[in-house]
Protein backbone atom coordinates (compact mmCIF):
# COMPACT_ATOMS: atom_id res chain seq x y z
CA UNK A 1 0.00 0.00 0.00
CA UNK A 2 1.08 2.94 -0.82
CA UNK A 3 -0.01 5.52 2.44
CA UNK A 4 0.58 2.66 4.39
CA UNK A 5 2.45 4.55 7.08
CA UNK A 6 -0.14 7.39 6.77
CA UNK A 7 -3.02 5.24 7.29
CA UNK A 8 -1.53 3.31 10.14
CA UNK A 9 -0.90 6.43 12.11
CA UNK A 10 -4.76 7.56 11.17
CA UNK A 11 -5.55 3.68 12.50
CA UNK A 12 -3.58 4.52 15.90
CA UNK A 13 -5.97 7.86 16.62
CA UNK A 14 -9.12 6.90 14.92
CA UNK A 15 -10.61 3.19 15.05
CA UNK A 16 -12.94 2.89 12.45
CA UNK A 17 -9.90 4.25 9.87
CA UNK A 18 -8.38 0.78 10.63
CA UNK A 19 -10.87 -1.01 8.92
CA UNK A 20 -9.04 0.72 5.34
CA UNK A 21 -6.21 -1.75 6.29
CA UNK A 22 -8.33 -4.93 7.28
CA UNK A 23 -10.34 -4.38 3.73
CA UNK A 24 -6.77 -4.65 1.68
CA UNK A 25 -4.86 -6.63 4.10
CA UNK A 26 -8.12 -9.43 4.72
CA UNK A 27 -8.42 -11.19 1.59
CA UNK A 28 -4.36 -11.46 1.12
CA UNK A 29 -4.42 -12.91 4.74
CA UNK A 30 -6.86 -15.06 4.59
CA UNK A 31 -5.32 -16.70 0.98
CA UNK A 32 -1.90 -17.36 2.82
CA UNK A 33 -3.86 -18.99 5.74
CA UNK A 34 -6.10 -21.06 3.93
CA UNK A 35 -3.01 -22.36 1.97
CA UNK A 36 -1.58 -23.16 4.96
CA UNK A 37 -3.88 -24.59 7.21
CA UNK A 38 -6.16 -25.80 4.71
CA UNK A 39 -9.40 -25.89 6.49
CA UNK A 40 -12.12 -23.41 6.02
CA UNK A 41 -12.98 -23.10 9.55
CA UNK A 42 -9.47 -23.18 11.32
CA UNK A 43 -8.54 -20.65 8.40
CA UNK A 44 -11.21 -18.11 9.76
CA UNK A 45 -10.31 -18.68 13.31
CA UNK A 46 -6.46 -17.25 12.76
CA UNK A 47 -7.50 -14.66 10.40
CA UNK A 48 -10.40 -13.15 13.33
CA UNK A 49 -7.86 -14.01 15.85
CA UNK A 50 -4.89 -12.19 13.72
CA UNK A 51 -7.49 -8.93 13.01
CA UNK A 52 -8.61 -9.05 16.91
CA UNK A 53 -4.61 -8.92 18.11
CA UNK A 54 -3.78 -6.52 15.60
CA UNK A 55 -6.56 -3.90 16.54
CA UNK A 56 -5.86 -4.64 20.38
CA UNK A 57 -2.22 -3.50 19.94
CA UNK A 58 -2.24 -1.27 17.05
CA UNK A 59 -0.81 1.72 19.86
CA UNK A 60 2.09 -0.34 19.87
CA UNK A 61 3.11 -0.95 16.36
CA UNK A 62 6.21 0.71 15.08
CA UNK A 63 8.15 1.21 11.90
CA UNK A 64 11.23 0.27 13.58
CA UNK A 65 13.85 -1.96 11.65
CA UNK A 66 11.30 -1.13 8.69
CA UNK A 67 8.95 -3.58 9.80
CA UNK A 68 5.89 -2.61 7.57
CA UNK A 69 2.26 -2.72 8.93
CA UNK A 70 1.52 -6.42 6.46
CA UNK A 71 4.55 -8.26 7.58
CA UNK A 72 3.76 -7.20 11.07
CA UNK A 73 -0.13 -9.30 10.49
CA UNK A 74 1.53 -11.62 9.01
CA UNK A 75 3.57 -13.05 11.58
CA UNK A 76 1.17 -12.44 13.84
CA UNK A 77 -1.23 -14.93 12.18
CA UNK A 78 2.26 -17.24 11.68
CA UNK A 79 2.27 -17.02 15.18
CA UNK A 80 -1.42 -18.00 15.90
CA UNK A 81 -0.80 -20.79 13.35
CA UNK A 82 2.29 -22.04 15.07
CA UNK A 83 0.66 -21.98 18.61
CA UNK A 84 -2.55 -24.23 16.95
CA UNK A 85 0.14 -27.03 15.90
CA UNK A 86 1.30 -26.72 19.47
CA UNK A 87 -2.15 -27.18 20.76
CA UNK A 88 -2.79 -29.86 18.10
CA UNK A 89 0.39 -31.86 19.10
CA UNK A 90 -0.21 -31.77 22.66
CA UNK A 91 -3.71 -32.85 22.50
CA UNK A 92 -2.20 -35.51 20.00
CA UNK A 93 -0.15 -36.69 23.09
CA UNK A 94 -3.18 -37.20 24.51
CA UNK A 95 -5.46 -38.77 22.47
CA UNK A 96 -3.40 -40.16 19.53
CA UNK A 97 -5.67 -42.76 18.36
CA UNK A 98 -8.83 -40.82 18.48
CA UNK A 99 -6.91 -37.52 16.52
CA UNK A 100 -5.74 -40.45 14.40
CA UNK A 101 -9.39 -41.83 13.62
CA UNK A 102 -10.94 -38.22 13.52
CA UNK A 103 -8.08 -37.09 10.70
CA UNK A 104 -8.15 -39.99 8.36
CA UNK A 105 -12.25 -39.26 8.38
CA UNK A 106 -11.48 -35.61 7.24
CA UNK A 107 -11.77 -34.95 3.59
CA UNK A 108 -9.30 -31.94 2.91
CA UNK A 109 -11.58 -29.20 3.40
CA UNK A 110 -9.83 -27.07 1.02
CA UNK A 111 -10.08 -29.51 -1.98
CA UNK A 112 -13.93 -29.65 -0.84
CA UNK A 113 -14.05 -25.88 -1.25
CA UNK A 114 -12.26 -26.15 -4.66
CA UNK A 115 -14.61 -28.82 -6.05
CA UNK A 116 -18.16 -26.80 -4.82
CA UNK A 117 -17.38 -23.67 -6.04
CA UNK A 118 -15.52 -23.84 -9.47
CA UNK A 119 -15.66 -25.13 -12.79
CA UNK A 120 -14.79 -28.28 -13.67
CA UNK A 121 -11.69 -27.25 -15.80
CA UNK A 122 -10.43 -24.54 -13.57
CA UNK A 123 -11.05 -27.20 -10.54
CA UNK A 124 -9.04 -29.59 -11.89
CA UNK A 125 -6.33 -26.94 -12.72
CA UNK A 126 -6.49 -25.82 -8.96
CA UNK A 127 -6.12 -29.73 -7.69
CA UNK A 128 -3.26 -30.10 -9.68
CA UNK A 129 -1.64 -27.10 -8.21
CA UNK A 130 -2.70 -27.56 -4.64
CA UNK A 131 -0.99 -31.54 -5.29
CA UNK A 132 2.17 -30.03 -6.26
CA UNK A 133 2.49 -27.32 -3.72
CA UNK A 134 2.41 -30.17 -0.94
CA UNK A 135 5.66 -31.69 -2.90
CA UNK A 136 7.09 -28.59 -1.64
CA UNK A 137 9.32 -27.82 1.37
CA UNK A 138 7.40 -26.14 4.50
CA UNK A 139 9.84 -22.84 3.39
CA UNK A 140 8.65 -23.21 -0.18
CA UNK A 141 5.06 -23.57 0.86
CA UNK A 142 5.37 -20.44 2.49
CA UNK A 143 7.29 -18.44 0.02
CA UNK A 144 4.78 -19.52 -2.82
CA UNK A 145 2.35 -19.04 -0.64
CA UNK A 146 2.87 -15.35 0.46
CA UNK A 147 4.22 -14.79 -3.21
CA UNK A 148 1.54 -15.61 -5.28
CA UNK A 149 -1.39 -16.26 -3.06
CA UNK A 150 -1.38 -13.75 -0.78
CA UNK A 151 0.57 -11.40 -3.56
CA UNK A 152 3.04 -9.52 -0.86
CA UNK A 153 6.39 -8.25 -1.69
CA UNK A 154 9.25 -9.54 -1.46
CA UNK A 155 10.55 -7.10 1.30
CA UNK A 156 7.67 -8.22 3.54
CA UNK A 157 8.38 -11.98 2.25
CA UNK A 158 11.45 -11.22 3.68
CA UNK A 159 10.51 -9.52 7.18
CA UNK A 160 8.07 -12.18 7.71
CA UNK A 161 10.13 -15.44 7.26
CA UNK A 162 13.25 -13.60 8.44
CA UNK A 163 15.19 -14.86 5.31
CA UNK A 164 17.36 -12.69 3.55
CA UNK A 165 16.21 -11.90 0.04
CA UNK A 166 19.21 -14.17 -1.39
CA UNK A 167 17.52 -16.93 0.22
CA UNK A 168 14.33 -16.23 -1.14
CA UNK A 169 15.42 -15.95 -4.37
CA UNK A 170 16.97 -19.16 -4.62
CA UNK A 171 13.74 -21.00 -2.24
CA UNK A 172 11.57 -19.42 -5.16
CA UNK A 173 13.05 -20.43 -8.08
CA UNK A 174 13.82 -23.76 -6.55
CA UNK A 175 9.73 -24.09 -5.60
CA UNK A 176 8.65 -22.81 -9.30
CA UNK A 177 10.93 -25.68 -11.16
CA UNK A 178 9.27 -27.95 -8.54
CA UNK A 179 6.18 -27.29 -9.63
CA UNK A 180 6.72 -27.00 -13.39
CA UNK A 181 7.80 -30.96 -13.13
CA UNK A 182 4.71 -31.21 -11.11
CA UNK A 183 2.38 -29.40 -13.16
CA UNK A 184 3.96 -30.76 -15.95
CA UNK A 185 3.82 -27.51 -18.04
CA UNK B 1 15.82 -24.02 -24.35
CA UNK B 2 16.15 -21.33 -21.69
CA UNK B 3 13.40 -19.51 -23.65
CA UNK B 4 11.13 -22.55 -22.86
CA UNK B 5 12.11 -22.83 -19.39
CA UNK B 6 11.35 -19.26 -18.96
CA UNK B 7 8.08 -19.66 -20.79
CA UNK B 8 6.97 -22.60 -18.62
CA UNK B 9 8.33 -20.79 -15.35
CA UNK B 10 5.92 -17.82 -16.34
CA UNK B 11 3.12 -20.33 -17.10
CA UNK B 12 3.46 -22.16 -13.58
CA UNK B 13 3.14 -18.65 -12.24
CA UNK B 14 0.38 -17.58 -13.67
CA UNK B 15 -1.38 -20.57 -12.47
CA UNK B 16 -0.05 -19.75 -9.05
CA UNK B 17 -1.58 -16.51 -9.67
CA UNK B 18 -4.46 -17.18 -11.06
CA UNK B 19 -5.47 -19.45 -7.92
CA UNK B 20 -4.12 -16.76 -5.08
CA UNK B 21 -6.62 -14.65 -6.99
CA UNK B 22 -9.34 -17.52 -6.48
CA UNK B 23 -8.43 -18.04 -2.88
CA UNK B 24 -8.39 -13.97 -2.09
CA UNK B 25 -11.84 -13.58 -3.11
CA UNK B 26 -12.73 -16.47 -1.24
CA UNK B 27 -14.85 -16.07 1.19
CA UNK B 28 -16.09 -12.61 1.51
CA UNK B 29 -18.95 -13.12 3.96
CA UNK B 30 -16.67 -14.16 6.44
CA UNK B 31 -14.67 -10.80 5.67
CA UNK B 32 -17.79 -8.84 6.22
CA UNK B 33 -19.35 -10.57 9.28
CA UNK B 34 -15.66 -10.24 10.92
CA UNK B 35 -15.79 -6.75 9.70
CA UNK B 36 -18.98 -6.23 12.02
CA UNK B 37 -17.68 -7.78 14.76
CA UNK B 38 -14.71 -5.84 14.87
CA UNK B 39 -16.31 -2.79 14.61
CA UNK B 40 -19.13 -3.51 17.47
CA UNK B 41 -16.44 -4.81 19.61
CA UNK B 42 -15.33 -2.80 22.48
CA UNK B 43 -11.69 -1.63 22.51
CA UNK B 44 -9.30 -3.76 24.68
CA UNK B 45 -7.49 -1.01 27.83
CA UNK B 46 -4.20 -2.07 26.77
CA UNK B 47 -1.73 -2.41 30.00
CA UNK B 48 2.08 -1.91 29.02
CA UNK B 49 3.43 -5.03 28.74
CA UNK B 50 6.50 -5.51 32.02
CA UNK B 51 9.35 -7.45 31.38
CA UNK B 52 12.68 -8.08 32.56
CA UNK B 53 14.10 -6.64 29.44
CA UNK B 54 12.33 -3.67 29.68
CA UNK B 55 12.84 -2.84 33.12
CA UNK B 56 17.00 -3.09 32.59
CA UNK B 57 16.11 -1.00 29.17
CA UNK B 58 14.55 1.42 31.17
CA UNK B 59 16.92 1.48 34.41
CA UNK B 60 20.54 0.74 32.66
CA UNK B 61 20.05 4.38 30.71
CA UNK B 62 18.75 6.01 33.67
CA UNK B 63 21.26 4.70 36.36
CA UNK B 64 24.11 5.73 33.55
CA UNK B 65 22.95 8.80 32.93
CA UNK B 66 22.80 9.68 36.79
CA UNK B 67 26.58 8.01 37.21
CA UNK B 68 27.32 10.19 34.05
CA UNK B 69 26.17 13.47 35.90
CA UNK B 70 27.34 13.10 39.03
CA UNK B 71 30.72 12.08 37.62
CA UNK B 72 30.10 15.57 35.73
CA UNK B 73 29.28 17.41 38.86
CA UNK B 74 31.98 16.27 40.93
CA UNK B 75 34.41 17.22 38.19
CA UNK B 76 33.42 20.62 38.44
CA UNK B 77 33.21 20.87 42.17
CA UNK B 78 36.23 18.80 42.36
CA UNK B 79 39.63 21.83 43.47
CA UNK B 80 42.58 19.93 43.92
CA UNK B 81 43.71 20.88 47.99
CA UNK B 82 46.65 21.00 50.13
CA UNK B 83 46.44 18.25 52.30
CA UNK B 84 46.25 19.93 55.76
CA UNK B 85 45.46 17.71 58.90
CA UNK B 86 42.65 18.68 61.00
CA UNK B 87 43.19 19.60 64.00
CA UNK B 88 40.43 18.50 67.05
CA UNK B 89 39.46 21.91 67.25
CA UNK B 90 36.72 20.69 69.60
CA UNK B 91 39.28 18.78 71.99
CA UNK B 92 41.23 22.01 72.39
CA UNK B 93 38.18 24.39 73.29
CA UNK B 94 36.30 21.85 75.91
CA UNK B 95 39.36 20.51 78.30
CA UNK B 96 42.30 22.84 76.79
CA UNK B 97 43.82 19.21 75.95
CA UNK B 98 45.63 17.73 72.82
CA UNK B 99 44.96 14.54 71.71
CA UNK B 100 49.23 14.03 70.55
CA UNK B 101 47.91 11.22 68.31
CA UNK B 102 45.39 12.69 66.40
CA UNK B 103 47.21 15.40 65.13
CA UNK B 104 50.73 13.75 65.71
CA UNK B 105 49.71 11.31 62.51
CA UNK B 106 47.70 13.72 60.91
CA UNK B 107 50.62 15.95 60.48
CA UNK B 108 51.51 15.02 56.68
CA UNK B 109 51.83 18.66 55.97
CA UNK B 110 51.84 19.48 52.29
CA UNK B 111 50.98 17.05 49.97
CA UNK B 112 50.64 19.76 47.17
CA UNK B 113 53.54 17.58 44.32
CA UNK B 114 51.13 14.68 43.99
CA UNK B 115 47.89 15.25 42.80
CA UNK B 116 44.93 15.29 45.08
CA UNK B 117 42.88 12.42 45.03
CA UNK B 118 38.77 12.32 45.20
CA UNK B 119 38.95 10.55 48.30
CA UNK B 120 41.56 12.62 50.38
CA UNK B 121 39.79 16.33 48.88
CA UNK B 122 36.62 16.17 48.19
CA UNK B 123 35.21 13.93 50.11
CA UNK B 124 37.21 15.55 52.98
CA UNK B 125 36.17 18.85 52.25
CA UNK B 126 32.62 18.28 51.85
CA UNK B 127 30.76 19.96 54.63
CA UNK B 128 33.88 20.91 56.37
CA UNK B 129 36.78 22.81 56.48
CA UNK B 130 35.00 25.05 53.72
CA UNK B 131 36.07 28.63 54.10
CA UNK B 132 33.41 31.09 52.87
CA UNK B 133 34.54 32.68 49.53
CA UNK B 134 34.39 35.88 50.69
CA UNK B 135 36.69 35.52 53.58
CA UNK B 136 39.38 34.06 51.01
CA UNK B 137 38.49 37.66 48.81
CA UNK B 138 38.92 39.71 51.71
CA UNK B 139 42.32 37.67 53.06
CA UNK B 140 43.85 37.46 49.36
CA UNK B 141 42.82 41.53 49.19
CA UNK B 142 44.36 42.47 52.29
CA UNK B 143 47.76 40.27 51.34
CA UNK B 144 47.87 42.43 47.94
CA UNK B 145 46.53 38.72 46.05
CA UNK B 146 49.88 36.56 47.68
CA UNK B 147 48.67 33.44 45.91
CA UNK B 148 48.26 32.48 42.75
CA UNK B 149 46.44 29.42 42.59
CA UNK B 150 45.89 26.25 41.35
CA UNK B 151 44.82 26.00 37.71
CA UNK B 152 43.40 23.00 36.12
CA UNK B 153 43.47 22.48 32.48
CA UNK B 154 41.90 19.84 29.76
CA UNK B 155 43.21 19.45 26.73
CA UNK B 156 41.87 17.33 23.60
CA UNK B 157 44.47 16.76 20.72
CA UNK B 158 44.54 15.32 17.45
CA UNK B 159 48.16 15.44 17.87
CA UNK B 160 49.79 12.09 18.74
CA UNK B 161 52.68 14.06 21.14
CA UNK B 162 49.98 16.08 22.72
CA UNK B 163 51.92 15.60 25.79
CA UNK B 164 55.19 15.84 24.83
CA UNK B 165 54.73 19.04 23.13
CA UNK B 166 52.99 20.39 26.13
CA UNK B 167 55.71 19.76 28.64
CA UNK B 168 58.00 21.27 25.81
CA UNK B 169 56.15 24.42 26.52
CA UNK B 170 56.30 24.26 30.23
CA UNK B 171 60.08 23.73 30.31
CA UNK B 172 60.58 26.65 27.92
CA UNK B 173 58.67 28.97 30.38
CA UNK B 174 61.43 27.56 33.13
CA UNK B 175 58.48 25.15 34.54
CA UNK B 176 58.83 22.08 35.61
CA UNK B 177 56.51 18.47 35.58
CA UNK B 178 56.46 17.07 39.08
CA UNK B 179 54.33 13.78 37.98
CA UNK B 180 53.28 12.42 34.72
CA UNK B 181 50.78 9.68 34.66
CA UNK B 182 49.80 7.81 30.87
CA UNK B 183 47.67 4.73 31.79
CA UNK B 184 46.47 4.64 28.16
CA UNK B 185 47.75 5.61 24.69
CA UNK B 186 45.17 8.40 24.77
CA UNK B 187 44.74 10.39 27.91
CA UNK B 188 48.03 11.45 30.44
CA UNK B 189 47.62 13.57 33.21
CA UNK B 190 50.35 15.46 34.73
CA UNK B 191 50.96 18.11 37.57
CA UNK B 192 53.22 20.94 36.66
CA UNK B 193 54.55 24.01 38.16
CA UNK B 194 55.64 27.04 36.36
CA UNK B 195 56.52 30.92 37.54
CA UNK B 196 53.70 32.86 37.99
CA UNK B 197 54.21 35.35 35.65
CA UNK B 198 54.13 32.67 33.00
CA UNK B 199 50.80 31.49 32.93
CA UNK B 200 49.09 33.94 30.74
CA UNK B 201 51.57 33.01 28.16
CA UNK B 202 51.61 29.83 28.59
CA UNK B 203 47.62 29.40 28.01
CA UNK B 204 47.88 31.62 25.15
CA UNK B 205 50.52 29.20 23.57
CA UNK B 206 48.10 26.02 24.73
CA UNK B 207 45.34 27.88 23.32
CA UNK B 208 47.28 28.34 20.02
CA UNK B 209 48.75 25.17 20.22
CA UNK B 210 45.00 23.44 20.27
CA UNK B 211 43.15 26.08 18.02
CA UNK B 212 43.27 24.27 14.45
CA UNK B 213 41.93 20.71 15.27
CA UNK B 214 41.33 20.29 19.32
CA UNK B 215 40.02 21.46 22.18
CA UNK B 216 40.83 23.07 25.19
CA UNK B 217 39.27 25.08 28.23
CA UNK B 218 40.17 25.48 32.01
CA UNK B 219 37.63 23.76 34.51
CA UNK B 220 38.37 26.03 37.50
CA UNK B 221 40.73 27.89 39.75
CA UNK B 222 41.38 26.49 43.31
CA UNK B 223 40.84 28.81 45.71
CA UNK B 224 42.76 26.28 48.37
CA UNK B 225 46.15 27.71 48.77
CA UNK B 226 44.66 30.66 50.62
CA UNK B 227 41.79 28.80 51.99
CA UNK B 228 44.68 26.65 53.52
CA UNK B 229 46.34 29.72 54.79
CA UNK B 230 43.70 30.79 56.69
CA UNK B 231 42.85 28.03 58.21
CA UNK B 232 46.41 27.63 59.51
CA UNK B 233 46.42 30.82 61.22
CA UNK B 234 43.02 30.19 62.69
CA UNK B 235 44.34 27.02 64.31
CA UNK B 236 47.42 28.25 65.10
CA UNK B 237 45.62 31.22 67.38
CA UNK B 238 43.62 28.56 68.50
CA UNK B 239 46.69 26.65 70.02
CA UNK B 240 48.05 29.95 70.87
CA UNK B 241 44.98 30.94 73.56
CA UNK B 242 45.40 27.01 74.95
CA UNK B 243 49.24 27.47 75.26
CA UNK B 244 48.36 30.78 77.49
CA UNK B 245 45.90 29.12 79.29
CA UNK B 246 48.51 26.26 79.82
CA UNK B 247 51.06 28.74 80.78
CA UNK B 248 48.85 30.29 83.81
CA UNK B 249 48.07 26.81 85.00
CA UNK B 250 51.64 26.00 85.35
CA UNK B 251 52.24 29.28 86.64
CA UNK B 252 49.97 28.19 89.44
CA UNK B 253 50.49 24.50 90.20
CA UNK B 254 52.56 23.48 93.10
CA UNK B 255 51.53 19.63 92.34
CA UNK B 256 54.89 17.72 90.37
CA UNK B 257 52.60 15.25 88.92
CA UNK B 258 50.21 18.25 87.33
CA UNK B 259 53.78 20.05 86.36
CA UNK B 260 54.78 17.59 84.56
CA UNK B 261 51.35 16.65 83.05
CA UNK B 262 50.86 20.24 81.94
CA UNK B 263 54.34 20.65 80.60
CA UNK B 264 53.64 17.34 78.17
CA UNK B 265 50.79 19.13 77.14
CA UNK B 266 52.50 22.11 75.99
CA UNK B 267 55.68 20.37 74.38
CA UNK B 268 52.67 18.68 72.13
CA UNK B 269 51.32 22.34 71.20
CA UNK B 270 54.45 23.68 70.68
CA UNK B 271 55.19 20.65 68.47
CA UNK B 272 52.34 21.49 66.69
CA UNK B 273 53.15 25.06 66.27
CA UNK B 274 56.03 24.64 64.57
CA UNK B 275 54.58 22.19 62.32
CA UNK B 276 51.72 24.94 61.39
CA UNK B 277 54.43 27.04 60.59
CA UNK B 278 56.45 24.94 58.71
CA UNK B 279 53.34 23.89 56.52
CA UNK B 280 52.75 28.13 56.13
CA UNK B 281 56.08 28.30 55.01
CA UNK B 282 56.50 25.89 52.32
CA UNK B 283 53.26 27.43 50.83
CA UNK B 284 54.64 30.78 50.64
CA UNK B 285 57.49 29.98 49.14
CA UNK B 286 55.45 28.54 46.33
CA UNK B 287 53.80 32.06 45.91
CA UNK B 288 55.70 32.63 42.92
CA UNK B 289 54.60 29.46 41.33
CA UNK B 290 51.41 28.16 39.93
CA UNK B 291 50.28 24.46 39.67
CA UNK B 292 48.86 23.36 37.05
CA UNK B 293 46.66 20.01 36.46
CA UNK B 294 46.63 19.40 33.23
CA UNK B 295 44.53 16.11 31.79
CA UNK B 296 45.48 15.56 27.66
CA UNK B 297 43.08 13.12 25.29
CA UNK B 298 44.17 12.41 22.20
CA UNK B 299 41.39 11.56 20.01
CA UNK B 300 41.75 9.53 16.43
CA UNK B 301 42.26 11.62 13.39
CA UNK B 302 38.85 10.45 11.99
CA UNK B 303 37.12 11.85 14.93
CA UNK B 304 36.07 15.26 14.93
CA UNK B 305 36.80 17.81 17.49
CA UNK B 306 34.82 20.33 15.91
CA UNK B 307 31.82 19.78 18.04
CA UNK B 308 33.52 20.36 21.28
CA UNK B 309 35.70 23.10 19.84
CA UNK B 310 32.10 24.62 18.89
CA UNK B 311 30.60 23.69 22.27
CA UNK B 312 33.42 25.60 24.16
CA UNK B 313 32.63 28.61 21.83
CA UNK B 314 29.41 28.86 21.56
CA UNK B 315 28.95 28.74 25.26
CA UNK B 316 31.85 29.93 26.81
CA UNK B 317 34.15 31.54 24.66
CA UNK B 318 37.84 31.70 25.42
CA UNK B 319 36.34 32.53 28.73
CA UNK B 320 35.86 30.50 31.88
CA UNK B 321 32.88 29.01 30.96
CA UNK B 322 29.54 29.10 33.15
CA UNK B 323 28.53 26.13 35.68
CA UNK B 324 26.26 24.40 33.32
CA UNK B 325 28.55 24.92 30.50
CA UNK B 326 31.45 23.48 32.57
CA UNK B 327 29.09 21.17 33.66
CA UNK B 328 27.94 20.04 29.83
CA UNK B 329 31.51 20.16 28.97
CA UNK B 330 32.41 17.74 31.19
CA UNK B 331 29.79 15.76 30.74
CA UNK B 332 30.87 15.40 27.09
CA UNK B 333 34.39 14.80 28.39
CA UNK B 334 33.23 12.29 31.22
CA UNK B 335 30.76 10.15 28.14
CA UNK B 336 33.92 9.97 25.77
CA UNK B 337 36.05 8.33 29.00
CA UNK B 338 33.79 5.97 30.30
CA UNK B 339 32.90 4.60 26.94
CA UNK B 340 36.75 4.35 25.76
CA UNK B 341 37.30 2.50 29.49
CA UNK B 342 34.56 0.63 28.58
CA UNK B 343 35.84 -0.62 24.76
CA UNK B 344 38.92 -1.48 26.55
CA UNK B 345 37.86 -3.45 29.37
CA UNK B 346 35.24 -5.15 28.18
CA UNK B 347 35.67 -5.27 24.55
CA UNK B 348 35.22 -9.01 24.89
CA UNK B 349 31.19 -8.20 25.86
CA UNK B 350 31.11 -6.93 22.19
CA UNK B 351 30.04 -9.76 20.62
CA UNK B 352 27.75 -10.72 23.17
CA UNK B 353 25.73 -7.25 22.60
CA UNK B 354 25.51 -7.45 19.02
CA UNK B 355 23.95 -11.34 19.48
CA UNK B 356 21.53 -9.89 21.82
CA UNK B 357 20.31 -7.07 19.78
CA UNK B 358 20.60 -9.60 16.47
CA UNK B 359 18.26 -11.99 19.06
CA UNK B 360 15.87 -8.80 20.36
CA UNK B 361 15.72 -8.00 16.18
CA UNK B 362 14.79 -11.14 15.61
CA UNK B 363 11.37 -11.33 17.74
CA UNK B 364 10.81 -7.42 17.97
CA UNK B 365 7.75 -8.16 15.78
CA UNK B 366 6.22 -10.38 18.54
CA UNK B 367 6.68 -8.19 21.40
CA UNK B 368 3.11 -6.20 22.60
CA UNK B 369 1.65 -9.57 21.69
CA UNK B 370 -0.41 -11.85 24.09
Amino acid sequence: MDNEKHLVAEAKRDREQFFTLYDHYYPKLYAYVLSRVRQKERAEDVVANTFVKAMDNMDQFTWRRSATFGSWLFRIAKNDMIDHIKKDARMMMVETEKLDQTMSSTPDAMESLIEQETEDEQHQQFERVLLSLQSLTELEQEVISLKYLADMSYKDISLITNKKPNTLAVTLKRALVKIRKDLDL
Amino acid sequence: MNFLDNHSEEHVKDELKSFGRFLRHKNPEHQARLRAQLQNREPRLSTPRVSSFGFTHRVFPTLSFAVIAFLAVVSVVYQPSYNIGNVPVAVLETDGNLEASEFMSDSTGLSASSPSTFRNTFLRNLGKNQVPQSEIDAYRSAHEDLFEEDVQINLLSKEKDAVKDVMRLIEERGGFIEKRQQTRKDFATMTARIPKGELSSLRDDLRDFVKSDAFYFETSQAQNRTADVIVIDEKVQEVERAIVVLEEKLATENDPDTIKALNQELAQHYAYLKERQSTKETIMERVEYVDLSIAISTIASWWSADSYRDVHRSIAGYESPGFLARLSINALFVITRVLIFFSYTFWFLIPLVVWRALRRKRTSLFAGLD
